[in-house]
């Protein structure tokens, strides 16, 4: 359910801002976005804050006319829309199960990630020394006092026995520059697993980002609440809800209950990768390479999205290099599958072998003719939620289909081919859609071969929710094939054996009666 | 018109979350009123001599030897108060630390109806069974106040003691009030 609400999400978003800008796909580069947006105006905010007068110091800023007030709120707002774009992403990640297995550091670094991102937004919001800034301190004190930790309360602190010392605003301060840091740290291992991570969204995204942050920094500036005092109860807080949700009713329960929903929602984000991990037997295996096949070209070195292959040197004696998989970066998205032209490497039953196997099964059955379009895609992309009056092929991930199933499709009598995969930033597997256009139409290694006719081949980018861009594209190609008139001879099927074509030279004549 | 449409649904996004970000909610209930009790005082502390056997001592080297050994023990202290007549806290503080030697610490929120009240506090030490020499007696620090006080609504009422050991009262002066001033809880002025 929450999966069908997400693709539908995505669908309106797709239509209001195209698969390219949509905030939805771009939720992890927005909050690195807002991350940077935050280091800038921090910068300028640093210079003005005081820690002999906290309070004096931010009210002072946010009075500035020209530039402090809005730098403030921009400063403010941007945390706002960190933790926004977190949470949507961490969502999109669970429901897409991208958690366990190789991915599981993503996951683990990113629950640490947003741990990082309240404890720097709760000392933020210290820093200013306001109503909301002491209700923090102080259930933070109240929270530490039930540790073991200290021989007497932290809590006396902030019940105005005594001045708020220095130390205690420049050891805040302290934390709230130092966290940034360990932030930088967490991102890093967060995406160390990735083959070139995308930090910043497209920069028309980018400016529009920041452009609304400004222009609602300017019409709804932050302003300065009143100073914090101890002896004044039940003050009105100027609350933020994204970083302070809880402090209402975490002020109201019991100190071990806090504790209690604190370890549980850790504990929870921290158990994903294992409660998502699916039972060894439905497991997808590891890519494996056949050597036999490997011609040491490095595109599924270059094409694969977790940097999971690397290049050795041959063993068998015929010199150069062959590709290897490290089954414990390997996530299985099959991508290699697709960019290895001679359909050397893959996981177990995903190979272009295999691939080219399924779809001589599929043309068996279905006998499509020479008027008939056949719809190629993954059941994650708009083909599993919707019907259409043609032919479906699925494949498990339309990034790693091998190019030669649109050549076989073809040949053996369909009318034209619409692949049909997820929008590119939303590829599951990363950058599978992206190099599949690049092979069906740029020439990209592994490519769709010449003597395939490019006009009945056709690529639409559609989210689970897309159905009906799935249905005008179908509806287009069919006019384009429309137009083309009559069509050369379906190809026996048995007569195509492109496997057998795409074996490299090095293979031996033996090995080949062999096969 | 689609971009228009698309760039009045992010404003209004990002409205959203400025509007979330600074939402002025009462957390506390602004009506009630508190007593608290706050402070750090170093007590007092009595010694535990115990004279060495002979034989124990020739079996030292000669500088090592000390016919009178003597711990100092921080003497707990008894703290009570009463509201109105009605006793609302009564409790024995022993120092806290791994090795009983920390300063002693008092710290209590009381929560009070706002008015007028009678309000006692006695915070003395709970002397050992064996005779405590007069000077230790004379100097402990003790803490005996009983008076009336006035608990506004939504102000608390803190009772302390400062360096010289004698009770001190902080209440929420309208200079204090927020935004107006330094506060008690602000910090040190340089």
């Amino acid at each position: 359910m929450l999966r069908a609400a997400l693709a539908r999400a995505d669908a309106a978003c797709d239509a209001l801002y195209g698969w390219r800008y949509n905030p939805l796909y771009q939720s992890g580069t927005i909050a690195v976005s807002a991350l940077v947006v935050l280091l800038v105006t921090g910068l300028y905010l640093l210079v003005f804050y005081r820690i002999s007068d906290p309070w004096g110091s931010v009210a002072r800023v946010s009075a500035q006319p020209l530039a402090g007030r809005w730098i403030r709120s921009m400063h403010r707002y941007a945390s706002d829309a960190a933790l926004v774009a977190v949470a949507v992403h961490a969502l999109r990640m669970f429901l897409q199960r991208r958690t366990w297995g190789a991915r599981a550091l993503a996951w683990l670094s990113g629950a640490l990630l947003v741990f990082l991102f309240f404890l720097c937004g709760w000392t933020g919001f210290v820093m200013v020394w306001d109503g909301h800034a002491l209700a923090l301190a102080a259930e933070g004190a109240r929270l530490l006092d039930a540790l073991p930790l200290f021989s007497e309360p932290v809590s006396r602190a902030f019940v105005g026995e005594r001045e708020m010392p220095r130390a205690f605003f420049f050891l805040n301060l302290f934390a709230h520059i130092a966290l940034p840091i360990a932030v930088g740290l967490a991102l890093w291992i967060h995406v160390s697993r990735v083959a070139r991570p995308t930090l910043l969204p497209p920069r028309p995204l980018l400016g529009g980002f920041v452009a609304l942050l400004f222009a609602v920094a300017l019409v709804m500036p932050v302003t300065a609440a009143p100073q914090a005092n101890p002896l004044v109860l039940g003050q009105p807080l100027d609350l933020d809800w994204f970083y302070s949700f809880w402090l209402p009713a975490s002020r109201q329960a019991p100190v071990a209950l806090v504790w209690g929903a604190f370890l549980a929602a850790t504990g929870l984000l921290v158990v994903v990768p294992w409660l998502t991990r699916p039972a060894p037997e439905r497991r997808p295996p590891p890519s494996v390479v056949m050597e036999r096949f490997c011609t040491g070209c490095e595109q599924c070195y270059e094409d694969c999205p977790y940097g999971a292959i690397s290049m050795v040197p041959r063993t068998d004696g015929r010199g150069g290099w062959v590709a290897r998989v490290d089954p414990a970066l390997c996530v299985s998205c099959g991508i290699c599958a697709g960019s290895c032209a001679p359909m050397g490497v893959g996981p177990a039953g995903r190979t272009g072998r295999d691939q080219l196997a399924a779809v001589r099964a599929f043309i068996d059955r279905e006998r499509p003719r020479g008027e008939d379009v056949v719809l190629v895609g993954c059941d994650r992309s708009a083909l599993a939620l919707a019907a259409h009056d043609a032919p479906v092929f699925t494949v498990p991930c339309a990034g790693s289909m091998h190019s030669s199933v649109v050549e076989f499709l073809v040949r053996a009598g369909a009318g034209g081919v619409l692949v049909v995969a997820c929008p590119p930033r939303d590829c599951w597997n990363r950058e599978g859609a992206t190099w599949l256009e690049q092979r069906l139409f740029e020439g990209r290694e592994a490519e769709l071969k010449e003597r395939v006719d490019r006009r009945r081949i056709a690529l639409v980018w559609a989210g689970a929710a897309e159905g009906t861009v799935v249905a005008d594209g179908l509806a287009t190609l069919r006019r384009r094939i429309e137009a083309l008139g009559d069509r050369a001879e379906a190809e026996a099927p048995a007569a195509i054996e492109i496997d057998l074509q795409c074996d490299p030279p090095l293979v031996s004549a033996g090995e080949r009666e062999d096969r | 018109m689609k971009r228009a449409v698309g760039w009045l649904v992010a404003a209004v996004g990002l409205w959203a979350v400025a509007s979330l970000s600074t939402y002025r909610t009462a957390v506390d209930d602004a009506s009630r009123s508190e007593f608290r009790l706050s402070w750090r005082s170093d007590g007092t502390s009595v010694e535990d001599c115990t004279e060495a056997a002979r034989a124990e001592q020739e079996g030292l080297a000669e500088h090592m030897r000390n016919p009178n050994a003597c711990v100092a023990r921080r003497v707990p202290y008894a703290l009570w108060v009463r509201i109105d007549g009605e006793l609302r806290l009564r409790d024995t503080l022993h120092a806290p630390g791994a090795r009983g030697d920390r300063p002693l610490y008092v710290f209590a929120e009381l929560p009070v109806t706002p008015g007028r009240h009678r309000v006692a506090v006695d915070f003395s030490p709970v002397w050992p069974e064996a005779p405590v020499p007069p000077d230790v007696a004379a100097t402990a620090p003790v803490l005996d106040v009983d008076t009336t006080l006035t608990f506004p609504d939504g102000r608390a009422v803190l009772l302390t003691m400062d360096e010289t050991g004698a009770p001190r009262l902080r209440t929420p002066s309208e200079e204090s009030d927020p935004g107006a001033g330094p506060a008690p809880g602000a910090p040190a002025a340089r």
